[in-house]
């Protein structure tokens, strides 16, 4: 098992050597140069021209390459340019309404999904899974923004029954308890769009590997002998769904922060996603280039993650190595 | 229509033209998406304004006889609109398609085949594109590149090739261990034509199913990054960049002919071509039985 979990972490090493060469790629693409928001505008150019050869900027490529990665690695992302505050301490400030937000919904809907998913496999063919089914088919299709326009369209302005946007209500001073009442119910339409498009995709797969098991011979062999449904489905059924579950969990990642990204746009919800979104407005390419590091490197964890958690959750992987390794 | 879906299929599957031509939703779908076409393609014929004809006296109205899905913010015909945006979003939709199928296809199988370093090197690209949450990396490289339609196309292709990518990887792995592989390679056969004549035809049905369904995704995201104003530039009419006028919160309340029509239309197209894609797989796989 040791030997596979060393072989997942150098190719999650690997990844993010790939992923870091795109992403200078793309900061030296950028138009202007990293100074321009630090230094103030009428500083003599020479002196600018000076000062960047000074720092390596027309250093050959490999080695501004290093230098970079070097102190990316050291949470040193620049400044942005219009908040003119650190990239990294921008980013962790924003990151816990990004989990709140994400986090809630990814809950939510791994229960909903699982509940579902199971229920649906389990009684298939009947009406429950038919009706599901077309729901979920429906909620993949339909782009998330546009169900988040229309609630925001229906449930607060033609009904007022919860605020549009924000994260609390502005211009209101809130303390305690008060506050987190305020904070959730702000928190309703976002995370009610994000659970429900999450667990309408997730649902999708847990359906389709339950499925497969429940038409496994030791599962009616299990049913034949009188075994109660719940333990049949739970003890015996999902348990083996568990390592597709995880993969699953883990590529919904990507997928939940992404959809984030609109979510928060859409909602003015002040977390990495609108962060992000703001700074491609004002072309703040620091912020622009530090959150979509600062993204990839929170999947690629991610995903080595779930090979660990595979790993001990599935047997058959370490002894399959074992095997393996001894030819 | 039909006959487009499957013409790359062989003889011995005029089952799965039976089985999808039995499936109701499925044949719905793919006439709903015929006149979708047609009626985007015959847009300057049946519309009665041009897509950036600017009405400023009826600005903002509701919809009524002479504006029948009523006028934008600089008095544009929504309904003009809509049918121009249809030719911009389904052909963004299907050119991303493309590069998909092409990238995807080709270093698919030429990583399941050949396997070893080539694999490497491919499927860690592929890992790679595939770690970065998608509206983040395409929004910052249109911070870099700048929008447009074209750049928009070859955003959504590069950035969605690995997921087909590795469906024909694991598919050539899977096919290549087949005797008829190894009589082809003792035959004398060249590894190009192993992989063009009996590689190519095998990974087929699969490819042609994700393919599909890849339209109606890069449906979805033309959608959704010209909604952010990052896609499709006005005065060219997409389904996108008509739901951006609901970044207003002016015309999101109260003015929603602006918006809920073209969102209407995105979300019909992408459900018809999903059940187009989930007939044809079920036609296509032999495991599932009709």
């Amino acid at each position: 098992m040791w030997k596979y979990l060393l072989k997942r972490i150098g190719i999650s090493v690997v990844i993010l050597v790939i992923v870091s060469i795109v992403i200078f790629v793309l900061i030296r693409m950028q138009p202007g140069n990293p100074f321009v928001g630090m230094v103030s505008a009428d500083t003599d150019p020479d002196y600018i021209e000076k000062r960047m050869e000074e720092l390596g900027y027309n250093a050959p490529l490999p080695e501004q390459y290093v230098k970079w990665l070097g102190r990316t690695l050291k949470l040193d992302l620049g400044y942005s340019l219009q908040y003119k505050l650190p990239v990294a301490e921008l980013i962790l400030g924003r990151m816990k309404n990004t989990l709140l937000l994400s986090g809630t919904a990814f809950v939510l809907s791994s229960f909903i999904a699982a509940a579902a998913g199971v229920y649906t496999a389990y009684k298939r063919k009947s009406i429950f899974d038919h009706v599901i089914t077309l729901i979920s088919f429906v909620m993949v299709s339909v782009p998330t923004f546009f169900s988040a326009l229309l609630l925001i369209k229906i449930l607060s302005f033609d009904l007022g029954l919860l605020p549009p946007s924000g994260i609390v209500t502005s211009g209101s001073s809130y303390v305690g308890l008060e506050r987190i009442k305020d904070t959730l119910v702000h928190m309703v339409l976002p995370v009610g769009i994000l659970t429900i498009v999450q667990s309408a995709s997730m649902m999708r797969y847990i359906r389709a590997s339950m499925s497969d098991i429940f038409t496994q011979d030791y599962m009616r062999m299990a049913k034949a002998k009188g075994m109660k449904a719940g333990r049949l489905i739970w003890v015996h059924g999902f348990r083996n769904a568990w390592t597709a579950v995880i993969t699953l969990f883990a590529m919904q990642f990507p997928s939940l922060l992404s959809g984030a990204v609109l979510t928060e746009t859409v909602f003015v919800w002040p977390g990495i996603g609108r962060l992000n979104y703001d700074a491609i407005l004002s072309q703040d390419y620091p912020v622009i280039m530090g959150v979509t590091i600062f993204m990839a490197v929170i999947i690629v964890g991610m995903n080595l993650l779930a090979d660990v958690l595979c790993a001990v959750a599935n047997p058959r992987i370490s002894v399959f190595r074992k095997e393996a390794g001894t030819v | 229509m039909k006959k487009d879906q499957n013409k790359p299929l062989e003889k011995s599957e005029h089952i799965a033209l039976y089985k999808f031509i039995h499936n109701k939703t499925a044949v719905i779908s793919a006439v709903i998406l015929f006149l979708l076409a047609a009626v985007s393609v015959l847009a300057p014929v049946l519309a009665s304004y041009g897509f950036d004809t600017t009405d400023l006296m009826n600005v903002r109205k509701a919809p009524g006889s002479l504006h029948i899905l009523g006028t934008d913010s600089v008095g544009r015909d929504v309904f003009t609109r809509i049918l121009y945006g249809g030719r911009v979003s389904i052909l963004v939709g299907i050119s991303a398609m493309l590069i998909q199928l092409f990238l995807g296809t080709l270093l698919g199988i030429a990583a399941g085949y050949y396997s070893g370093i080539l694999d490497m090197i491919f499927s860690r690209i592929a890992d790679a594109i595939m770690c970065f949450p998608f509206f983040v990396i395409a929004m910052s490289v249109v911070a870099v590149i700048g929008p447009g339609t074209f750049k928009l196309v070859f955003v959504i292709g590069f950035l969605m090739w690995p997921k087909l990518f590795r469906i024909v990887r694991t598919e050539v792995m899977e096919l290549k261990e087949n005797d008829y592989i190894a009589a082809a390679k003792a035959m004398g056969m060249s590894s190009g034509e192993i992989m063009i004549k009996h590689l190519l035809p095998n990974v087929m049905s699969p490819v042609l199913v994700s393919s599909t369904l890849s339209v109606a995704q890069g449906i979805i995201l033309e959608a959704s990054l010209s909604f952010l104003g990052l896609g499709v530039q006005p005065p060219l009419a997409s389904w996108g960049n008509m739901l951006s006028d609901a970044q207003s919160m002016s015309v999101l309340a109260n003015n929603w002919w602006m918006w809920v029509p073209p969102g209407i239309m995105v979300a019909l197209t992408v459900l018809a071509i999903n059940f187009v894609g989930e007939g044809l797989r079920d036609a296509l796989d032999p495991k599932v039985r009709g």
